[in-house]
């Protein structure tokens, strides 16, 4: 499984989930979810958009399991 | 020869009472350069107001004075027995709809000291650049915050020196501050005698101080240039908007009622946008760069008599630049609450509204997250189940938690940051 992570005010956070490596620079995410995630190894990082503010693009982290 | 005497006297005498009039800046004045010991200038206390909160409750004494009639009326007619008419008019009510709120915006107040290099010492040394007489003339005062934090300056609320306050609500302004008055300053009487007498009276406006301010996004400047006798040490006051960049946060708002028996009953639990500040990390404390630049008047003679005329004026410019801490790590963060426990790490209750819409658990003031804790906590509740809010569960480790299993956690509530 593939979590992507977005770490504000020093917190981190899991907006989505994949059983697949999709994630790529520009995709939009909702970034208000917390969900359960288990992430151990480190494989990218990437610029995602948040629906919410689609002007400001946010680095985001991809891990798996 | 005699009457040539008296000529030479009545020039001399013409020529004093013009060289003595309160309208000359001074006697001479020199530029001498630049020394950067003579003023120095502090943060003194900059602190952050209270996050303004937009979520105001909704009742009877919220409304207009005929909203509140017509209000009565209907609630009168819908609830004939007393009993329940006063519950009605004692409850809340509204949309269910709770407004989004944003915490991205702070109110900055800041206070600099701006002091001289008193040094007494120097007094009568030729050399030295102190007197009494000596003030600030003109300063620039420059704050510039990093980019990299990702706040700016949004606009000026408020600026106070020691000569008097201006409200303002605007990127810039340009002021002065002036005071009228009426007088002779510079009165002289020669007697009835001499059959001479000059009285200059003057009524002017005299203008204490000329204030500029200007805010872009990552800097402040203020300037303020002194008038004759106006010294600018001391204290000047800004308050300042600051904003940051946003990231988007869901908050529960949890709307409870009165059951019969006088125990609380969760009613609907709201999601609410909020805006919190968009920063990677939380740094312990937000630095900025504090600069000024000031022209100091040092009276190298004449200092012994107040009126300026009469200085002998040698001028110093200066700069002092310096990294200052602006505010801690608690000032900026937003306050928001969740239920959790702290052992072996921060764990809290998430709210699953479905398989992928997973929330953490967060209030917007500790007073909803102890409330939601004590609903939760209610020993009349079935202590085996797990908790519902309509169709949606709530989480502890990403299983569903029962009111048996928040007790036995020692759950509490919690800052969010």
């Amino acid at each position: 499984m593939y979590y992507l992570i977005v770490r504000n005010l020093g917190a981190p956070r899991c907006v989505d989930r994949n059983e697949e490596d999709l994630y790529e620079d520009g995709m939009s995410f909702d970034c208000t979810p917390h969900l359960e995630c288990d992430p151990k190894e480190f494989v990218k990082e990437v610029e995602i958009i948040c629906i919410e503010h689609p002007d400001d693009p946010f680095i985001a982290m991809v891990f798996r399991d | 020869m005699r009457k040539f005497s008296f000529l030479i006297a009545g020039l001399l005498l013409l020529l004093t009472i013009t060289a003595c009039t309160s309208v000359k800046r001074f006697k001479s004045v020199e530029y001498k350069g630049e020394d950067n010991s003579l003023v120095d200038v502090e943060l003194f206390n900059a602190r952050i107001s209270d996050e303004p909160v937009a979520v105001r409750e909704k009742n009877l004494w919220t409304l207009s004075a005929n909203a509140q009639t017509r209000l009565v009326q209907i609630l009168d007619e819908r609830y004939p027995d007393n009993e329940q008419f006063m519950s009605a008019m004692a409850g809340s009510f509204g949309t269910g709809e709770t407004p989004s709120q944003d915490l991205t915006r702070k109110d900055l107040r800041m206070i600099f000291t701006i002091s001289k290099n008193r040094d007494y010492s120097l007094l009568n040394d030729a050399g030295g650049r102190f007197s009494p007489a000596d003030r600030i003339e003109y300063l620039k005062l420059s704050l510039i915050i990093p980019e990299s934090y990702n706040r700016r300056f949004h606009e000026w609320n408020r600026y106070i020196t020691e000569y008097g306050d201006i409200d303002i609500a605007d990127v810039s302004f340009s002021r002065n501050l002036d005071l009228s008055v009426d007088g002779s300053p510079g009165g002289v009487d020669l007697g009835s005698e001499a059959a001479l007498a000059r009285s200059e009276k003057q009524v002017v406006s005299k203008r204490y101080l000329k204030l500029n301010g200007s805010i872009s996004d990552y800097r402040v400047v203020i300037e303020e240039e002194g008038t004759r006798e106006v010294d600018l040490t001391g204290n000047i006051t800004a308050d300042v908007s600051l904003l940051f960049d946003g990231f988007p946060e869901i908050v529960m708002v949890p709307v409870f009622t009165t059951v019969e028996d006088g125990s609380m009953e969760l009613s609907s639990l709201n999601l609410v946008d909020v805006e919190v500040p968009a920063m990677s990390e939380a740094p312990d404390t937000l630095y900025a760069d504090l600069s000024l630049n000031y022209i100091y008047r040092h009276v190298a003679s004449g200092w012994n008599t107040f009126a300026e005329w009469d200085d002998k004026v040698e001028y110093y410019q200066g700069s002092i630049s310096r990294r200052i801490p602006l505010f801690p790590k608690k000032d900026y963060l937003p306050r928001l609450y969740c239920i959790g426990t702290e052992q072996g790490g921060k764990d809290a209750l998430k709210y699953r509204k479905t398989q992928e819409k997973e929330y953490l658990l967060q209030f917007r003031d500790r007073h909803d997250a102890s409330r939601f804790l004590e609903w939760l906590q209610n020993p009349s509740r079935q202590q085996s189940d797990p908790v519902f809010i309509g169709s949606s569960k709530l989480l502890y480790k990403g299983d569903p938690i029962t009111p048996l299993e928040v007790i036995q956690n020692q759950m509490k509530v919690l800052p969010v940051y």
